[in-house]
C-alpha cells in the first residue's frame, strides 16, 4: 500500500498523477523507524505491536481499521446535585468517584495506554485542548456533567467540525463553564460569544489558507471582530439552559442537550461577522443555526483549527504548505473530521524523515503514555491513576487531564521559545521545574512504583524483567532500548555514550539506569 | 530624580567607574547604563509581581465612597455596601474612597504609609489626549483589548504594541545587576513559566512553592546523583549543541540550566513568619526564602513572579463575600504575611511588590447564567497595588475615572456601553517607575519598555 492512497482515493486521476510523479518512493517500502513516527502521531504511543500491525497491512488500512471502531463504552452516570449528600451517605470513595473528575481521567489513562481505538482518544485528547471544557470549575466537576461533552469530542473526533460546534455550544457542561446556559437578554453575558470565536472557530487575526497572518496596507495583522461583534454574538447566545432531569424533578439534565427559554432570548436583529445581517423574530434554533453557519462560512476556521490539529498531533511548526493541505481538506470537505485526520497523518511533511524544526516538545500526557507502552503497561502493573490531582505533588507535570487551568488549555499554540522564532506550545510547561519533576516520575516508575494510596490501589510501574537477560551485554541492551523506545533512531553518539557508562556499572543496575537516562533525555521529549 | 536612583548613582560613581565616564555629559549616563548591569550594587533589591489571572475587577477594590450611589446604581446587585468599606483617604486627594473588606489584611500598611494604589493603568501604546482622541484613533489602539492571552502578554512585556518572546522582569532582570547567564538567575518565576520573567535569549528559571524546601526544589531522586548527573550532562551537552534540531536544543537547555540552578540551592533558609496556606502565600514563601539565601550568596538584584487565577468572575462574582472576596481575602493574606516576613529579614525597604492583571471587568455587570449570580465581562483600564517600605503609600497615583457609562472615560458607546475604562496611565509607565527604583538607567529603560517614549512622564513618583 502506498501512503498516497486513501488521501487521494476518490480522486483517480490524482492518484494516478502521483504514483506516477513519486512511483520510486511508493515502491519503497517504510522502515520500522518510519512507522513508529506515524504511530506516535496517530496514537499514544509506537509498539512493538503496532508497528508489526502497520508493517504488515499499511499506513492506509490502518487508519480505516481505526476509523472502523465502536466509540468505546461509557460508565452509566445518574443526573447528580450540585453538592454531594453528606458523608454517612456518600463517603470520600463516592465523591471521588461521583463528584470528582477521578473516574473520567482513569477511563482515559486506560484506554490511552491498552485500548484499541487509539486514533480516535488521541484526537478526542487534541480536541478537549482546543475546545477546552474544565472539571476545575466546581459546576462540572462530576463525571455525570463532563463524560457528555468527552463523548461529543470522541464522537466528532471521526465526525464533522461544523457538527461538532453545534453540539458544543449545546453541550451542558460548555454551557456551565462558559456562562451560555441561563444567559439572558437583560444583560448578555459575553463569556461564551468571545471564547466561541477567539479559541474554538476563527481566532483573533484574518488567516491566509496556510494559516499565516494576512496584513493590512501598513502591514499590520487584520482582526477578526471587534466588540460590537462580540455583542451582537452574545445576544445570539441568549436564552438557553439546561432540560430538567427526567429522573429527578429538582435536577438539571447534562446528558441531553440545553432546551430553549424563549422569554429569555433576545430575538432583535443582529449584525455578525463580515457585517452578515440577521432579521429579528428568528426561532432561536434558526438564529443559533444561522449565526453558527457565519462563524463557519469564515476562511478563517479551515487554517486555524488544521493547524492547531497538526500541532498536537504532529509539529509545532508545520509548513505553511502541510497547513495549505490539510486546511484544503477541511475547507472542501465541510469540516469533515476522518478526512482532515487522515489529511494531517498522512501528509508528505508527516511521514517524510524529521528535518529542520519538524517534531514537538512530548507535552507531559504524551511522554508519560509513550514511556509506559514502551514497556508494555496493562492492567497488572498500573492502576491507571496518573493525572496530577491524585499524585503527589512533586510529580505534578501541569497536565491535569480535563482539568486545564482556563479555556486557554495547559498550554497557548503560540508558545514562542526563547532566541528563536520558532513555537513550542508544550514548552509553556515544560520550565527548569517540570524537567526534574519529569525525571523524578520517570524515577518512580523505573525503580520502584508510584506510591500506593486509598486512590491509587496499585500504583504503576514498568516492568524491566523482561529485560533484565540483556544486561550483562551493554551493547545488545542499548540497541534493544533503542528499538523499544526511540524506534532505532538512536544518535550514533547517544549510543556511545550509554554503552561506555553502563559497562562501567555492575550488570544489575544496567537495565534501570539506561531506560532512566534515555526517557530523561532531550532526544527522547522531543517527538521527531 | 528619586533619593533611591540618586543612590544608585553615587554608588557607581564611587565605586568601579572612573569619574570621566560620569562627567562627559550625556554619553556618561549612557556608559554609566552600560556599566550598571555588571558594576556590584551595594544594597540588596527585589520586585516582586503578583499577576492576578482571568482580569480582576478594580471596580470593586477600590470604591469612591463620595460617589457611592451613582456606583451602587450601575452595580446593582455586584454593589458593596458602604457601611462594609475599609476607609481610604488618599493625603494627595481631598476625595474619600473604600477598600474592598477582604483586604483587610493590607489596610494597615495603607495606614502606615507603605501601600500606595495606581489608579485607572491599563494598556497603552501611547496615551489618548480625551475619549474622542480614543475614538476617532482606532489604529493607536493596543492589539486586542478584552483578549485574556494578549492583555496578558501586553501586561508581562510592557508592551501593547508588538507581542515579544521576554517579559519585562526577565528583560529588566538581565539588564539590572544579573546577566541571564548567572547560575541562580536574577529572574524567577514561582508559578509556571511566566512571560513576564523571560529573558532575551533563555525561558524563565521556575522553581516550585513552598511547602518543598528550597533545598530540594531542583534535585533529582535518583540515588546515584553524582553519577546520574555526570551521565545526563553528558548526554545534555551533546543534544545542546548547535547542529542538533532547535527543539532538542531548547529541551536540553531547560534541564542544563535546571542542573547548574540545583548546585546554588544547597540550603532551605527558616523563616519564622507564619504564612496562610493558599497557592499564592505557597508561592511567597518560596520567595522569602530564595531572598534569605541570595544575602548570603551576595546576590543583589532580584525578580520574582508569582500568580494566582481565578479572577476571570463572568458570572458568581458576589460582593463583600463570595468568589471576588475569597480571590481578595487570599491575596490580602498572603501579601500581608510576606510584607511581615521582609520585616523579619530587615528587608522590608528593599523589596516592592506589586500586582498586575489582564484588565479590569466591565463597571456594569453581565447575567451570571446557570443558577450563578451576575458578574462582570472583560474589560481594560483597572486599579493596582503597590506594596513595601520603599513606597510613599497612603495616596493615589494616576487619575481616577469618571464612573459614569458612556462617559468620558468610557472606550464604550452608545445605550449598551458597560463601563471599559479608557486608561490614563500605561502598564509601560507603571513598570518603568518600578524599574528605575531598581537600578535602570534611562537609556536602560527606553529598552526595556519600546514604547516608554510615547510618555512624558516616565516616573509616576510612588517611591519616596
Amino acid at each position: 500500500m502506498t501512503r498516497h492512497f486513501g488521501q487521494i482515493g476518490k480522486f483517480l486521476i490524482g492518484t494516478l498523477a502521483i504514483l506516477l510523479i513519486e512511483a520510486p518512493l511508493a515502491a519503497s517500502k517504510p522502515t520500522d523507524t518510519e512507522i513508529a513516527r506515524f504511530l506516535n502521531h496517530a496514537t499514544f504511543g509506537a509498539t512493538e505491536e503496532s508497528i508489526a500491525q502497520v508493517k504488515a497491512i499499511g499506513y492506509e488500512a490502518y487508519l480505516e481499521q481505526q476509523f472502523a471502531l465502536p466509540l468505546p463504552e461509557y460508565s452509566d452516570y445518574p443526573d447528580e446535585p450540585n453538592q454531594p449528600p453528606e458523608l454517612s451517605i456518600c463517603d470520600k470513595t463516592c465523591r471521588r468517584d461521583n463528584f470528582s473528575v477521578y473516574p473520567l481521567q482513569v477511563n482515559f489513562y486506560k484506554n490511552a495506554l491498552t485500548g484499541q481505538d487509539q486514533l480516535r482518544q488521541r484526537v478526542a485528547f487534541a480536541l478537549s485542548q482546543i475546545l477546552v471544557v474544565s472539571s476545575q470549575d466546581s459546576q462540572i466537576r462530576q463525571p455525570s456533567r463532563l463524560q457528555p461533552y468527552l463523548k461529543l469530542l470522541d464522537k466528532h473526533a471521526f465526525g464533522n467540525y461544523r457538527q461538532l460546534l453545534e453540539e458544543i455550544t449545546l453541550n451542558p457542561a460548555m454551557g456551565a463553564y462558559l456562562d451560555m446556559a441561563g444567559n439572558k437578554k437583560t444583560a448578555p453575558n459575553e463569556n461564551y460569544a468571545r471564547e466561541l470565536l477567539q479559541l474554538f472557530s476563527i481566532g483573533l487575526f484574518e488567516l491566509n489558507p496556510d494559516g499565516t497572518q494576512k496584513k493590512d496596507k501598513t502591514h499590520q495583522p487584520i482582526p477578526t471582530f471587534d466588540q460590537t461583534v462580540i455583542n451582537n454574538f452574545s445576544r445570539v447566545f441568549t436564552g438557553w439552559n439546561l432540560a430538567t432531569s427526567t429522573q429527578d424533578k429538582a435536577l438539571r439534565s447534562y446528558a441531553t442537550p440545553m432546551v430553549e427559554k424563549a422569554g429569555n432570548h433576545d430575538s432583535d436583529p443582529k449584525v455578525l461577522l463580515k457585517g452578515q445581517a440577521i432579521p429579528g423574530g428568528m426561532s432561536m434554533a434558526n438564529e443559533l443555526d444561522t449565526a453558527l453557519d457565519n462563524v463557519f462560512a469564515h476562511p478563517n476556521v479551515a487554517p486555524f483549527i488544521s493547524r492547531q490539529l497538526i500541532q498536537h498531533l504532529v509539529s509545532s511548526n508545520p509548513s505553511t504548505a502541510y497547513v495549505a493541505r490539510v486546511a484544503k481538506v477541511f475547507q472542501s470537505s465541510a469540516g469533515n473530521m476522518k478526512l482532515v485526520v487522515r489529511a494531517i497523518l498522512l501528509d508528505r511533511d508527516a511521514l517524510k524523515p524529521p528535518t529542520g524544526s519538524a517534531g514537538h516538545l512530548r507535552e507531559p500526557v504524551l511522554w508519560l503514555t509513550h514511556l509506559l507502552r514502551n514497556f508494555k503497561v496493562n492492567e497488572t502493573t498500573s492502576d491507571f491513576v496518573l493525572s496530577d490531582s491524585y499524585l503527589p505533588q512533586q510529580f505534578d507535570l501541569l497536565q491535569d487531564v480535563y482539568k486545564a487551568p482556563s479555556v486557554f488549555n495547559f498550554f497557548p499554540p503560540d508558545y514562542t521559545l526563547p532566541d528563536s522564532k520558532l513555537q513550542g506550545p508544550e514548552f509553556a510547561i515544560y520550565s527548569t521545574s517540570e524537567a526534574f519533576k519529569r525525571a523524578n516520575f520517570a524515577y518512580a516508575l523505573i525503580y520502584h512504583k508510584l506510591a500506593v494510596s486509598t486512590d491509587r490501589p496499585k500504583g504503576t510501574w514498568i516492568d524491566t524483567s523482561p529485560l533484565l537477560p540483556l544486561a550483562t551485554n551493554s551493547t545488545n541492551l542499548v540497541d534493544r532500548l533503542n528499538i523499544l523506545m526511540l524506534h532505532s533512531d538512536m544518535s550514533t553518539s547517544m549510543r556511545k555514550t550509554l554503552i561506555k557508562t553502563l559497562d562501567a556499572i555492575p550488570a544489575a543496575e544496567r537495565v534501570q539506569n539506561a531506560i532512566y537516562w534515555i526517557a530523561t533525555s532531550p532526544k527522547y521529549l522531543i517527538e521527531r | 530624580m528619586s533619593i533611591s536612583r540618586r543612590r544608585f548613582l553615587k554608588h557607581i560613581v564611587q565605586g568601579s567607574l572612573g569619574a570621566a565616564g560620569f562627567l562627559s555629559g550625556s554619553d556618561g549616563l549612557f556608559q554609566l547604563n552600560a556599566h550598571a548591569a555588571t558594576a556590584g550594587f551595594s544594597d540588596y533589591k527585589a520586585l516582586v509581581c503578583v499577576f492576578l489571572y482571568g482580569g480582576n475587577d478594580a471596580n470593586n477594590m477600590i470604591i469612591p465612597v463620595d460617589r457611592y450611589d451613582s456606583y451602587a446604581a450601575v452595580r446593582g446587585s455586584l454593589a458593596l455596601a458602604k457601611s462594609s468599606l475599609l476607609p481610604l483617604a488618599p493625603a494627595n486627594l481631598t476625595e474619600r474612597f473604600g477598600l474592598h473588606p477582604a483586604l483587610s489584611a493590607i489596610h494597615p500598611f495603607w495606614e502606615s504609609g507603605h501601600l500606595a494604589a495606581l489608579t485607572n493603568v491599563g494598556t497603552l501604546v501611547k496615551p489618548f489626549g480625551n475619549r474622542d482622541d480614543y475614538l476617532s484613533h482606532p489604529k493607536a489602539r493596543p492589539s486586542q483589548l478584552f483578549s485574556h492571552l494578549d492583555q496578558q502578554r501586553a501586561w508581562e512585556t510592557a508592551n501593547a504594541s508588538n507581542i515579544m518572546p521576554s517579559g519585562w522582569g526577565g528583560r529588566l532582570a538581565a539588564k539590572v545587576g544579573r546577566p541571564e547567564t548567572a547560575a541562580l538567575s536574577g529572574s524567577i518565576s514561582l508559578n509556571g513559566s511566566s512571560l513576564f520573567s523571560a529573558g532575551t535569549t533563555a525561558s524563565a528559571l521556575v522553581l516550585p512553592s513552598a511547602p518543598t524546601p528550597l533545598n530540594s526544589a531542583l534535585q533529582l531522586t535518583h540515588p546515584g546523583d553524582m553519577y546520574t548527573t555526570s551521565v545526563l550532562r553528558t548526554l545534555l551537552n551533546s543534544d545542546a549543541k548547535s547542529g542538533n534540531p532547535a527543539l532538542t536544543r531548547a529541551a536540553a537547555n531547560v534541564m542544563q540550566k535546571a542542573i547548574k540552578t540545583s548546585e546554588t540551592l544547597a540550603v532551605d533558609p527558616s523563616i519564622t513568619t507564619v504564612f496562610p496556606n493558599t497557592s499564592l502565600a505557597k508561592q511567597l514563601l518560596q520567595v522569602c526564602k530564595l531572598i534569605k539565601h541570595s544575602q548570603t550568596l551576595g546576590i543583589k538584584r532580584q525578580v520574582f513572579f508569582c500568580s494566582m487565577s481565578g479572577f476571570d468572575t463572568h458570572s458568581n462574582q458576589g460582593a463583600e463575600t463570595g468568589n471576588q472576596a475569597d480571590l481578595f481575602k487570599t491575596l490580602g493574606d498572603s501579601l500581608a504575611a510576606f510584607y511581615n516576613s521582609m520585616s523579619e529579614l530587615n528587608l522590608s525597604n528593599q523589596v516592592t511588590t506589586f500586582t498586575m492583571s489582564d484588565f479590569s471587568r466591565t463597571f456594569k455587570p453581565g447575567n451570571g447564567g446557570l443558577d450563578s449570580a451576575a458578574g462582570s465581562d472583560h474589560a481594560w483600564g483597572g486599579h493596582h497595588f503597590i506594596l513595601g517600605g520603599a513606597v510613599n503609600g497612603g495616596r493615589f497615583y494616576g487619575r481616577f475615572p469618571d464612573l459614569a457609562l458612556d462617559g468620558p472615560d468610557d472606550s464604550d458607546t452608545g445605550s449598551n456601553a458597560k463601563g471599559r475604562w479608557i486608561p490614563t496611565v500605561s502598564v509601560d509607565q507603571y513598570a518603568a517607575t518600578l524599574a528605575a527604583w531598581y537600578g535602570a538607567g534611562t537609556a536602560d529603560l527606553l529598552t526595556i519598555f519600546p514604547n516608554l517614549k510615547n510618555f512624558s512622564e516616565k516616573d509616576l513618583g510612588f517611591f519616596s
